[in-house]
């Protein structure tokens, strides 16, 4: 499925709902956690097999979510999402596509922030979620 | 990963802190070109000291050494060297004579010249020779010690060492953390352990071994080891901030940290009978977590483990012992600090911020009702501690942890440190049971009215999932506090509730963008709140009508002419580059209210991140940066007296040469707004225009008398099923410039029951 347009900084729920390779599919946990990889238009692997923990276990069955961050290494473009795992016999997979637009910033939202004054100029500190460190911006002013 | 949101504060020397509760804590100056970590580190090993050559050191010496950061600042001292007695030369003595000045034989001829200095020890009977002299040659084997004087008969022991003329200091340590600008070595005199001199004091970071040819009367720059209370005061009381609190706050001079972090990002691999756990997800474990409890949600196990180290590169934790539980390939989990530290405040010395003594610390009282500290804030002249459930207040006179008092000052807490706004002698709080606010020896609940907020079954709550991020900013213009909180599994809040303590009056406004932290500083030197939202932008609060897009720059607003499900086009428009990641807001007509993020722009076409779910048309009209107002009335009843009632809507505003402002009409409790009925120019309807079949009253905002008024008929009703209650909704768009609604006068109804 599509997962829709995000920009830089946010975070895209990626999640699957595993299932045996049975004839029909049942719903089923893994035999340890699924990877998901995310690969770029060029098919030039982003994110490299990252584990996925459970959704909410043990009242989602097979549902696994991962809260990946659109930080500095993606762009603008499209993406493919692939989902692996193995049910201990046999491997499944499944696959999503999202796209990053323009706009936001790759180092998220302003989780934290703090007007600094010292005697020869003001700054405003400002933390984002994503960079998990200060930035200081000085003598704040309207964007023109 | 995920980064917990840290506290701030600014020291008495205008130093910038943060800390976050899973890294060392870190200051900035404001001068320096980036923020760095607090405080310096310590050496592990101690120095050894040999001698060299003949000379007036003599005694025992200790020596320990330390690093200094560039503002100066030392951290604890190494631990200290193996004692060590100069001696060029050694020899027994035989005998000290009782007489002035004393003369002493010694077993052997000494090698001793006139002048030279000598340290004499372990003396029996003739007491006073023990100690440093300058020595007079006598013969082969006896020496004067020049100033003595005899007070007692030789009977046994005692030893001769010539003093050495330098010191040599090896197997100092070379720094490997970039805080550390300079080393010093620091060193006892003859005869006292209890003070220590800096004996070197070098920016050589390369070298190991250091020679000092300073004789006891060349140092005098003294450093207190040892505290009159006999405790080891430099080997603990310059210790970095802990880097396991995450809330902190300046209160009289001194740096105050608590709380702590109970992180579960991901999920664990655990292996029965391994060591190992395996992180899952974006763990993004810290090596700051080392020492922390490890706890699994696992069958087979409800062991708490502690963790000896961390691979933070492949996310691997090591156990201090094997996992005993059943092997688990996904596993939920949680990891904190110890018990022992969880109810504990660490305080920095006295005008010392970045020197912590972790010995000394206030340890808060087992209340296991009050839940877990959720920050500090400074009240008048005491400390509150603030948990879930509870707030305590620390007092002392001189040392917190020496003569602290702490007692519960109320059975309410506060959700965060950043959840709290203090307006004159009054703090402004939220916890999970609702708004109060706190007077120092009284309390008092506020906001009944918002109280569904907090309901289980409210259709509207809170969603204190997501608390972390909620955050309280003082409006002191509007006389208002605003809590920024998570409505409806939002993951930033995007709502505030306000409440005006003024009027005592309570509203809750909805943002364009989540608003994620806000700090009160300064604009032009005026009071200015800002406001932190996503893709690294900071808002000023009230400040502009309209969100990053100035008309100079290129068309902000007009009707679409064409449009796509995730495009409009409006071919006499010259957009700008600059519009790409702010909001576009359909105003009126087809697609009415949709708001959506640009997300490429070219002269006549602006592309949106989502689509439309109803696709503009030639009657939309768009708003680039359009904030868009929304105030709704209560519910009024029309007023039924008999007589000819007239009823009618009366609206002042400030007028403007553009800009959106319309009046919707809600009955009987309909949440759908009444059609206006008819159509009719702004010309013919005196300032408002509507339009058949929509409910809008359009203001004409460009008429100068900044009024407007639309009146009903005559009204005479006795029928029961008439309309008896009324809302108004009033609704605004600004457009670059100020719109400003300053009176709404509604005729011909009463407050609903008065």
């Amino acid at each position: 499925m599509n997962r829709g347009r995000v920009t830089l900084g946010e975070y895209l729920a990626l999640s699957v709902l595993c299932r045996t390779v049975a004839n029909p599919p049942l719903v089923a946990n893994p035999a340890s956690a699924p990877n998901v990889s995310i690969y770029d238009n060029d098919f030039t692997k982003i994110v490299d097999a990252q584990k996925m923990p459970p959704k909410d276990l043990p009242n989602a069955v097979g549902l696994f979510e991962i809260h990946q961050p659109i930080d500095s290494t993606f762009s603008v473009g499209h993406y493919t999402v692939l989902y692996r795992w193995s049910d201990g016999v046999s491997t499944g997979a499944a696959t999503d596509t999202f796209e990053v637009v323009a706009g936001g910033d790759a180092v998220g939202a302003t989780t934290a922030m703090k007007f600094y004054r010292r005697p020869d100029s003001d700054w405003i500190a400002t933390h984002s979620d994503l960079a998990g460190t200060f930035k200081f911006r000085k003598n704040p002013r309207l964007r023109p | 990963m995920r980064y917990p949101v840290p506290s701030t504060c600014v020291d008495h020397e205008g130093k910038f802190f943060s800390a976050n509760g899973i890294s060392p804590v870190r200051t900035w100056d404001g001068y320096a070109s980036d923020s760095g970590v607090a405080a310096v580190p310590e050496p592990a090993t101690g120095v050894t000291v040999t001698s060299y050559g003949s000379g007036e050191i003599a005694g025992v010496r200790y020596a320990y050494y330390r690093y200094v950061d560039a503002d100066g600042n030392a951290g604890n001292v190494s631990p200290l060297s193996e004692p060590f007695t100069p001696a060029y030369i050694t020899k027994v003595i035989t005998g000290a004579t009782n007489a002035t000045p004393i003369v002493i034989t010694t077993e052997d001829a000494h090698g001793l010249v006139t002048g030279e200095t000598v340290k004499i020890s372990s003396v029996n009977g003739a007491y006073t020779a023990n100690g440093t002299w300058v020595v007079t040659v006598l013969t082969d084997t006896t020496v004067s010690l020049d100033g003595s004087a005899g007070l007692g008969d030789y009977t046994d022991g005692g030893e001769l060492n010539q003093g050495v003329a330098a010191l040599v200091y090896s197997a100092v340590e070379v720094p490997s953390d970039s805080r550390v600008v300079k080393r010093q070595i620091l060193r006892n005199k003859d005869g006292n352990a209890q003070v220590f001199y800096i004996d070197i004091d070098s920016t050589d970071l390369v070298a190991t071994s250091f020679t000092s040819y300073s004789t006891d009367d060349d140092l005098t720059e003294a450093v207190t080891i040892v505290a009159t209370t006999g405790e080891n005061i430099a080997l603990s009381s310059h210790s970095e901030p802990p880097p396991f609190k995450r809330y902190m706050t300046y209160h009289q001079s001194r740096l105050w940290l608590v709380g702590d972090v109970r992180y579960n990002e991901g999920a664990v691999l655990v292996t029965n009978g391994s060591a190992s756990v395996t992180g899952i997800g974006h763990t993004g474990w810290t090596s700051s977590m080392v020492g922390w409890e490890f706890f699994v949600r696992s069958t087979g196990t409800n062991q708490v483990y502690t963790i000896s180290a961390i691979n933070t590169t492949t996310q691997v934790i090591t156990l201090s012992e094997n996992y005993t539980g059943t092997t688990n390939q996904y596993a939920f989990y949680a990891v904190r600090p110890g018990d022992d530290v969880r109810r504990t405040i660490y305080y920095s010395g006295l005008e010392d911020t970045v020197a912590f003594d972790l010995d000394l610390a206030v340890t808060m009282p087992d209340d296991q009702g009050a839940g877990d500290i959720t920050g500090l804030m400074s009240y008048s002249s005491t400390l509150h501690v603030m948990f879930e459930h509870s707030l305590y207040r620390l007092s002392y006179q001189v040392s917190p942890s020496g003569d602290g008092d702490i007692r519960r000052a109320s059975a309410r807490g506060c959700l965060n440190q950043n959840c709290y706004v203090l307006v004159d002698d009054v703090a402004y709080m939220l916890d999970r049971k609702g708004f109060w606010a706190y007077y120092g020896n009284d309390q008092e609940a506020l906001g009944a009215k918002v109280q569904p907020l907090f309901q289980m079954d409210s259709d509207v709550r809170i969603n204190f999932e997501r608390s972390e991020h909620f955050h309280a900013a003082h409006d002191s213009m509007n006389e208002t506090v605003k809590w920024f909180v998570c409505l409806k599994g939002l993951r930033y809040p995007k709502h505030a509730v306000c409440y005006n303590y003024r009027n005592k009056r309570w509203w809750i406004e909805e943002y364009t963008c989540p608003i994620t932290a806000n700090s009160l500083g300064e604009l032009g030197n005026t009071p200015q709140l800002f406001l932190g939202t996503d893709g690294a932008r900071t808002l000023a609060f009230g400040h502009v009508p309209i969100d990053g897009a100035r008309r100079e720059n290129g068309t902000v607003n007009g009707t679409v002419t064409s449009a796509t499900t995730i495009s409009i086009t409006d071919s006499t428009a010259t957009f700008s580059s600059q519009w790409v990641g702010l909001p576009l807001l359909i105003v009126s007509g087809k697609g009415r209210g949709q708001r959506r993020m640009i997300s490429a722009a070219t002269t006549t076409k602006l592309s949106v991140v989502q689509p439309w779910v109803i696709r503009p048309d030639t009657t939309s009209v768009y708003q680039v940066g359009g904030f868009q107002g929304l105030y709704r009335t209560g519910w009024f009843r029309y007023v039924q007296t008999g007589n000819d009632e007239h009823r009618g809507l009366e609206l002042s505003y400030e007028p403007a040469d553009t800009g959106y402002c319309a009046t919707r009409k809600y009955l009987d409790r309909n949440t759908v707004a009444e059609n206006a009925g008819y159509t009719r120019s702004s010309a013919d309807g005196d300032g408002i225009s509507t339009t058949d079949g929509e409910p809008e009253f359009v203001v004409d905002l460009t008429k100068s008398s900044g009024f407007v008024a639309k009146y009903d008929d005559g009204f005479l009703e006795y029928r029961v099923d008439g309309a008896r209650h009324m809302q108004l909704e009033v609704e605004i768009v600004p457009d670059g410039e100020r719109l400003e609604v300053s009176g709404i006068n509604l005729l011909g109804l009463r407050a609903k029951g008065g």
